[in-house]
């Protein structure tokens, strides 16, 4: 492991909840915004210089010696490697964006410090690996959320009743996981796996353990749940704990019961009347498609679920924004008329398709590799249910299209008052809507290093084969590549 | 080999004349900057004849050296363990022609719009997605991989529903351009089943190692029978759904409700062509699997009487022309499933053509129909009473209701598969809800902004 003498990683962990420590809680929302942003956009680059370091140091594990785990004369905390190289300026751009375009209506001087800190756990986890350190910031965000929840009037505290009765038994799950994976025994890494695995599911809100997401995404304020949600770190720990250690028919549950959740959520948001609760299906639908993907044995398939999360976590946080700026200049999205005024926001519509189609893996947008890779991974996997995920897909698309002409079209304003979108929230939508066109055009580094990642996560598996007590036949088929293989057709 | 570089740039300038026109007026919208109408038709008419120009040189290239197929590569798109996805693309007798109605159809269409569409709102939104268009149907069209099919066949299902639902300030538009979205979206499904079929069967989505290495028509699929007719049936499924054949053909006369110009490109003359195309270089499969050529010519046969019958009550020219366009179609896929694949590609040139002048004269009808008039002294003859001549009087009757109704196969299938869908889902979905209320407590009292927008 590579040793960096600036505290590069350590820093990128910490600083914004250093900057949360010190912002003043009395701030106006200029102020409060001007800071967030500021901070944000500053660990943004930071994670990008890091990326660049590390692929400029050879691409070997990296750590730098400020690290906390040092001082405490444990190994390293914070490494930085081929899996998170890419999730570290993924989190932080979803956060800056977030920032950037919440809407004024929004508190935001209230929950500055808040968002600061959830960035801080959220960068941290990725850059852990640690069972231990990773629950005790999954249970940390958990409870970040579930404050912000509660703080939302008689509105919230119902949702956040949901909220904690899945999230509190996550966190057990995970927590017990981690102490059963320290018992050297085989009996005792199965059943923590299985725990771990329960932890991710409900976490990532696959079928039947989902019931928190739609509320969720229903009753908090939007970029609680998108930040909360879209950097995925039950996805982080399933292919950093999950993947490398748990037995194949633990893998084979999670990615069948993910599958059926894609087709699920995909179906359920196309009879919801709500535009949160249409995105929040969405959100379930392509999420349950990561875990297929990450839990998969062909390594395309694995390159396919790490590249939709990547491209349809950013998709997916800035279609849940695009409704957060519409409700903020229309009040509660009802989709059971045509609501129309495409005339007075033509930008926020454009971007809200985009985005949209971005998000489902539409072609064109870089989505489109992370599905192609990953359905033909999949269909390997389950020669039979591996196509749920063409309708999963097929259902999302149609879903997206019939939000976006229930709330856009369908009917004359009469009112010419513009609505578009201010110049802060237009360069960040049209931004990231263009990132993900043209990262839709030339995709080719991106899968490339999505591929290194899953390679990575074969290794990791592979070393811990070695030192798994496990007879040989119950471990990972993690030579199984898929196309080499004969048809079992 | 300087030669071959040169052939190889006109290939791939073919398809990447309109890609680039599409991403600069794209991104021009998306900056909040939309050009101007000059710029625009400017840009379109540049990209079409850039386009054209190159396509020529392809044609030229193979006339001269007697080839009957040529091939450019552009090299791995991109690629994951054990999967490449090459952007390759096909030249030969049958993609040549199409891609040239392509081109040639898509810059009369532009031409035209430019004045029609002058200073209509849309204007600069139409042109994007008939860039959109032209884009994706030469990708389909000239795409040498099943995957690259796939990603152009989408874009096109794309661009065809936005420019349904065009005029967006009224519902039933914007409820057609969704209907026909959902049945593109379903049949598309056959496509990219059939494309990771293809690959996980092969190895390969490239067409040449599907279809053997002959020019087209001729081909060897190395598959076997049973692989062959699943492929095949996968691939109808898809062409039925884009080429609004039986019993999916009531998408069409509702995607009159776009621009003129749309309807003529999308209804008269390409994008109904299309499933008929998919079939066409799919032609080696159906050769293999008899019952799937059976069926084609079933649903063809089906479409055309379908359509004659209905076409005949219509009362606006557009939905008249659009079921005179699926009349034919439906021939054409009849023509495709008994083998004769020269003449339906022959068919397709000529019906695109002449469909599309007659719908973009539409608008003008009345008066060129007063001009004749005027010429001739009198009214014009009736015509197409054969039917009406041949048919006994008390099924004409049950026939006219029938048409009226459209044989209401929409109605049907909004009965056996949209409402048992949306209903079990529905069924989901209060089960849920009544689920997240159990465990939060709402009270009977409780009245949230939140939970008055849930229903």
């Amino acid at each position: 492991m590579t040793e960096w003498q600036v505290p590069s990683s350590t820093l990128l962990a910490i600083a914004p909840a250093v900057v949360a420590l010190f912002a003043s809680p009395s701030m106006s929302r200029q102020a409060a915004r001007r800071l967030g942003v500021g901070t944000t956009l500053t660990v943004l680059a930071l994670a990008l210089a890091v990326s660049f370091a590390w692929l400029l140091f050879g691409g070997v594990p990296a750590c730098d010696r400020f690290d906390p785990g040092r001082w405490l004369g444990a190994s390293p905390l914070f490494v930085v490697d081929g899996l998170n190289v890419l999730s570290l300026p993924f989190a932080a751009l979803i956060f800056s964006f977030v920032l950037l375009v919440q809407p004024g209506t929004d508190a935001i001087e209230r929950s500055l410090r808040r968002v600061l800190f959830s960035e801080t756990v959220t960068l941290a986890a990725f850059l852990s690996s640690d069972p231990f350190v990773l629950a005790v910031l999954w249970s940390v965000s958990a409870a970040g959320a579930w404050y912000q929840l509660r703080s939302q009037g008689d509105d919230g505290r119902g949702a956040a009743r949901v909220f904690a009765s899945y999230m509190l038994p996550s966190c057990v799950l995970l927590v017990l996981g981690a102490v059963m994976l320290q018992i050297d025994s085989g009996i005792a890494r199965g059943t923590a796996s299985l725990l771990i695995a329960l932890a991710v599911m409900v976490r990532k809100g696959i079928a039947p353990l989902h019931s928190w997401l739609p509320e969720l995404f229903a009753r908090a304020p939007l970029p609680v749940s998108v930040l909360f949600n879209a950097p995925q770190i039950g996805a982080w720990v399933a292919i950093r704990i999950i993947a490398p250690r748990a037995p194949l028919w633990v893998l084979e549950f999670i990615s069948l019961a993910s599958l059926l959740t894609a087709v699920h959520g995909a179906g359920m948001a196309l009879v919801q009347t709500d535009a949160r609760r249409v995105f929040a299906w969405l959100f379930l639908s392509q999420s349950a498609l990561i875990l297929v993907g990450l839990e998969s044995q062909a390594s395309v398939a694995q390159a396919g679920g790490l590249s939709i999360w990547i491209s349809s976590g950013l998709a997916l946080a800035g279609f849940g924004m695009t409704i957060a700026a519409l409700e903020a200049r229309r009040g509660p999205l009802s989709l059971r008329q045509f609501a129309g005024g495409y005339e007075r926001k033509p930008l926020l519509a454009i971007c809200f398709l985009v985005l949209g189609l971005a998000s489902v893996g539409f072609p064109g947008t870089l989505g489109f590799v992370g599905q192609e890779a990953l359905v033909h991974g999949v269909v390997s996997d389950f020669p039979h249910l591996g196509f749920a995920i063409l309708v999963a897909s097929m259902l999302n698309g149609i879903a997206v299209l019939r939000t976006y002409f229930l709330l856009f079209c369908g009917r004359l304003e009469r009112d010419r008052i513009s609505q578009g979108l201010r110049p802060r929230e237009q360069f960040a939508f049209a931004t990231l809507a263009a990132l993900l066109v043209l990262g839709g055009l030339f995709p080719g580094p991106f899968v490339r290093s999505r591929s290194s990642a899953a390679e990575t996560i074969r290794h990791a598996a592979g070393a811990e084969k070695t030192i798994s007590t496990e007879p040989a036949s119950s471990g990972r088929r993690w030579d199984a590549p898929g196309w080499t293989d004969p048809p079992p057709w | 080999m300087i030669l071959s570089s040169i052939l190889t740039g006109c290939g791939l300038t073919v398809v990447a004349a309109p890609v680039l026109v599409l991403v600069l007026l794209g991104m021009a919208s998306l900056a909040g900057r939309p050009l101007s109408e000059n710029a625009t038709g400017t840009l379109m008419r540049l990209a079409l004849a850039t386009a054209f120009g190159a396509l020529m040189v392809v044609v030229l290239a193979e006339v001269v050296s007697g080839a009957r197929a040529m091939r450019a590569d552009a090299g791995t798109w991109f690629s994951a363990p054990g999967y490449h996805f090459r952007v390759s693309f096909l030249f030969d007798r049958l993609s040549l022609p199409f891609a040239a109605l392509t081109i040639g159809l898509g810059g009369v269409v532009a031409v035209f719009a430019e004045r029609y569409l002058h200073r209509e709102p849309g204007y600069n939104r139409f042109f994007v997605m008939l860039v959109l268009f032209v884009s994706g149907l030469l990708i389909t069209t000239l795409a040498c991989s099943v995957e690259l099919v796939c990603a152009g066949w989408e874009l096109v299902g794309l661009s065809s529903a936005l420019l349904i639902a065009f005029f967006h300030e009224r519902p039933a538009p914007v409820r057609n351009g969704l209907r026909a979205f959902v049945v593109y979206r379903g049949c598309d499904a056959g496509l990219l089943a059939a494309a990771v079929l293809v690959h996980h069967w092969c190895g390969t989505g490239d067409l040449v190692t599907l279809l053997g290495p002959g020019p087209w028509p001729s081909g060897n699929v190395p598959l076997a029978g049973g692989q062959i007719t699943v492929l095949a049936a996968s691939i109808l499924i898809a062409a039925v759904g884009k080429s609004a054949q039986w019993p999916l053909s009531g998408w069409l006369p509702r995607a009159m409700e776009g621009p003129t110009p749309s309807s003529a490109i999308f209804y008269g003359a390409l994008s109904v062509h299309a499933g008929a195309y998919l079939l066409l270089r799919m032609g080696p499969l159906l050769d293999r699997a008899p019952i799937v050529a059976g069926v084609v010519v079933v649903i063809g046969l089906g479409t055309a009487l379908h359509a004659t019958i209905v076409g005949r009550v219509q009362t606006d020219i557009k939905c008249a022309l659009g079921y005179a366009a699926l009349t034919q179609v439906g021939i054409i896929f009849v023509e495709i499933g008994f083998g004769l694949r020269e003449i339906a590609l022959a068919h397709i040139a000529g019906h695109a053509c002449m469909r599309s002048l007659q719908f973009l004269r539409a608008p003008s009808l009345l008066h060129d129909f007063h001009q004749q008039q005027n010429a001739l002294g009198g009214h014009l003859a009736r015509t197409g009473l054969h039917l009406e001549r041949w048919v006994p009087v008390a099924l004409q009757r049950r026939l006219y209701v029938w048409a009226l109704e459209r044989g209401g196969v929409d109605a049907l299938l909004d009965r056996i598969l949209v409402r048992p869908f949306l209903q079990a889902f529905g069924f989901c979905d209060r089960l849920e809800r009544r689920w997240v209320k159990y465990i939060a407590g709402y009270g009977a009292g409780s009245h949230h902004a939140s939970e008055e927008r849930d229903g």
